[in-house]
């Protein structure tokens, strides 16, 4: 991806004073936190480790979410179902977290962290079939993250809010015109 | 659009109508009955939001428990449901503040299952005595609909012209042609021109976020203005735990959280409209020693066959930019599969439609689906989410005692219990649900789509208070009013005997037009024996 601070801004430009700033915030307080509020520092590496695998990312997309993670925990976000016997958000996280590292101690004699790329490849895979709720809630979590970021809309193509201008071009050809208007928009 | 608190009518004292939530079904109620001349309060858990200064194009932003009920809800069977954005709510306008605004009728043959098929169990009603109804309230919302409707029971014309065809809705019609089936652009409740004050349908999309541009008739933005208009007053953020009864067994006084504080609020009729979750738990948890199973609860039917739509979806990939999120989510439709196929294996039918999704639900969905795309190829699926497009089904689930609504163990923060959904998808479903998945694969295939992935969920929540005309099986008669007590009513989905294979919102809104001239006809009279 090839997006600079001046072109994420002048594709801001779209839209309305609010969202923007409530974006900007967002960018500022959601993903970068100075201080981790629910995961412990090793933890917190564990986690990137995983995430990095799990939706790696391009050294530009520059996305921290460990941090959103860290503020999302224990938020509902929208759902509030918890299914019988779980545990509460913040103590899955927790035990999955560890049964991560568990995994990675057992297999390999070696923390989740240290492993080569493929090594944890093979934990997560295994997670994925062992433990698929933790797996399902680590991944789609950290997803509502990096979904919610503007730099990831740019890699996807996702124009973000259509507030206030509306999008107009609805049909195929002015799809098309419409994108060589956003120089930047596909040349990732 | 929304009048302003200050200029709203204010009740001290007992009132004629206590409404308890203010979505398709109560708003609707409130409009009606404050309309006719009636005092009405309305009690929302949820907030009072403006469109154009509380909601935001953004997915994230809008999850921040404004529009949904994110409450602790207990789940379980065996397959426990996912309670979100796509089956409930919580604001003044309820669901219909965040809902996809399709507007389709059930069909005459929903009405009656058991005679014409033996299945499950016939509506009170029939189609025909709800007709005018539904009429009435497409008037009311100037839904936007194709000039022919190609399937049974109403063919059209709609009161404004349909929803311009987006580039996913060609893709996706081409591939059912080729298939021998029928595209047609699902009938909304979306205004395409100026009414009332409310600007046109922008095609932000953002429908299922909150509709900024006030063109999506939200109950918000029709019925809950027009209900305060004509003296109604609504009291958002206040939440009902109770309903009290008096010793001649009727029901007195609504019992709720008024920003923390305990209030009571007594009215002549009390009509709970909380949807299918949040009704049954407030029936359960107003149980005294005059009702000890509960309110409207001799039948022992609070609670019982919960039911969902089939919400699958399929995407699929194609090799040019379809920029899917534009316009509303649901695209073009078919319902050629509507009606039990002998040759299926399984009865009863379903709906398709085109859908769209945003990052954060297609992502999270699809994951949840499919747990196995991670790393490279989820970033495959990210680096083309504009050339992706769905096509889904809303299938009917039929109704089953065993899935249902409880009282959990687990406290709410005011110290009254949650409610627990316990859910198992049956073989028919299933059935459906693979079959269906299958045509919508196939069709997308037809159009040119590739790299298909299946979604499988579900959608909506209805039923747990049935009506009917026998007290022993059912909780409310024909006009929504209780068996058990003749001044409480509950009208909202958790009235269907049946959910056919449509989107409900439409006919919940038609039901409660009818209840509210019910009412308005008989004021608080006894009713007679049910015919």
């Amino acid at each position: 991806m090839r997006l600079s601070r001046d072109e994420l801004k002048g594709y801001m430009k779209n839209w309305d004073a609010e969202t923007r700033d409530m974006l900007l915030e967002r960018m500022e307080k959601s993903f970068r936190r100075a201080e981790l509020e629910h995961f412990s520092k090793h933890e917190a590496i564990i986690l990137q480790a995983a995430l990095d695998r799990l939706i790696p990312r391009h050294e530009t997309e520059n996305i921290d979410l460990v941090g959103f993670l860290d503020w999302a925990v224990g938020k509902p976000l929208g759902r509030g179902d918890r299914e019988e016997g779980m545990p509460a958000e913040e103590e899955f996280f927790h035990l999955g977290i560890r049964g991560t590292e568990e995994t990675s101690l057992k297999k390999f004699n070696r923390s989740f962290a240290e492993l080569t790329p493929e090594e944890q490849d093979s934990i997560l895979s295994d997670i994925q079939q062992g433990n698929t709720k933790f797996f399902i809630k680590l991944l789609s979590k950290a997803l509502i993250g990096y979904c919610a970021h503007p730099l990831a809309w740019m890699r996807m193509g996702f124009p973000g809010p259509a507030y206030p201008e509306g999008y107009v071009w609805i049909e195929q050809m002015q799809i098309l015109q419409r994108r060589k208007h956003f120089p930047g928009w596909k040349t990732f | 659009m929304k009048p302003g608190k200050d200029q709203m009518k204010r009740y001290k004292g007992p009132v004629q109508v206590c409404i308890i939530g203010s979505g398709a079904g109560g708003a609707v109620l409130a409009r009606e009955l404050a309309h006719a001349g009636l005092s009405v309060v309305v009690i929302e858990a949820g907030p009072w939001l403006h469109t154009q200064e509380d909601f935001y194009n953004d997915e994230l932003k809008m999850l921040d428990g404004r529009l949904d009920w994110d409450d602790l809800r207990i789940t379980g069977g065996k397959d426990p449901l996912e309670l979100g954005r796509v089956n409930t709510g919580r604001a003044v306008g309820g669901t219909t503040v965040h809902y996809t605004a399709v507007t389709l009728r059930l069909h005459e043959e929903d009405f009656e299952l058991k005679t014409r098929e033996g299945i499950a169990r016939d509506w009170p009603v029939k189609y025909k005595e709800l007709e005018p109804y539904y009429g009435k309230v497409e008037k009311y919302l100037a839904v936007s609909g194709p000039l022919h409707f190609p399937w049974p029971p109403f063919h059209g014309p709609y009161p404004h012209p349909e929803i311009p065809w987006s580039a996913r809705d060609y893709k996706i019609a081409e591939g059912m042609v080729k298939l021998g089936l029928t595209p047609a652009k699902a009938p909304h409740a979306i205004i395409m021109g100026s009414k009332d004050g409310r600007s046109p349908c922008m095609m932000y999309g953002f429908c299922v976020h909150g509709c900024k541009s006030d063109a999506k008739s939200s109950a918000l933005v029709t019925y809950i203005p027009d209900a305060v208009r004509n003296g109604a007053e609504i009291r958002d953020e206040c939440f009902a735990v109770k309903i009290n009864t008096d010793k001649n067994g009727l029901a007195r006084s609504v019992a709720y959280y008024d920003k923390g504080i305990l209030t009571e609020q007594e009215a002549e009729i009390i009509i709970v409209s909380c949807y299918a979750v949040e009704s049954p738990r407030l029936l359960l948890n107003s149980a005294s020693p005059g009702f000890p199973d509960g309110l409207a609860n001799s039948s022992g039917m609070v609670g019982k066959n919960l039911m969902v739509h089939l919400g699958d979806n399929v995407i699929a990939r194609f090799d040019t930019v379809l920029d899917n999120w534009v316009t509303p989510p649901v695209g073009i439709m078919n319902q050629d599969r509507y009606s039990t196929d002998p040759e299926s294996g399984f009865v009863r039918g379903y709906t398709l439609e085109a859908y769209n999704m945003f990052p954060i639900e297609f992502f999270t969905t699809l994951v949840t689906a499919n747990p196995h795309l991670w790393g490279p190829s989820l970033m495959d699926v990210i680096d083309h989410y504009a050339c992706y497009t769905m096509l889904g089904n809303v299938g009917e689930v039929l109704p089953n005692e065993e899935n249902r609504v409880t009282l959990a163990q687990e406290k709410d923060r005011y110290g009254v219990p949650v409610a627990k959904v316990t859910f198992s998808m049956d073989e028919n479903s299933k059935k459906m649900s693979k079959e269906s998945m299958d045509l919508c694969a196939e069709i997308l295939e037809a159009a040119g789509g590739r790299h298909i992935e299946r979604i499988p969920g579900t959608i909506h929540l209805l039923g747990t208070c049935r009506m009917g005309d026998d007290p022993r099986t059912s909780v409310v008669d024909r006009w929504c009013r209780s068996h058990d007590i003749p001044n409480l009513f509950v009208c909202d989905g958790s009235v269907f005997v049946t959910g056919g294979a449509v989107n409900p919102s439409l006919t919940i809104q038609a039901l409660a037009t009818r209840t509210a001239e019910h009412i308005i006809k008989h004021g608080k009279k006894k009713p007679n024996k049910p015919l």
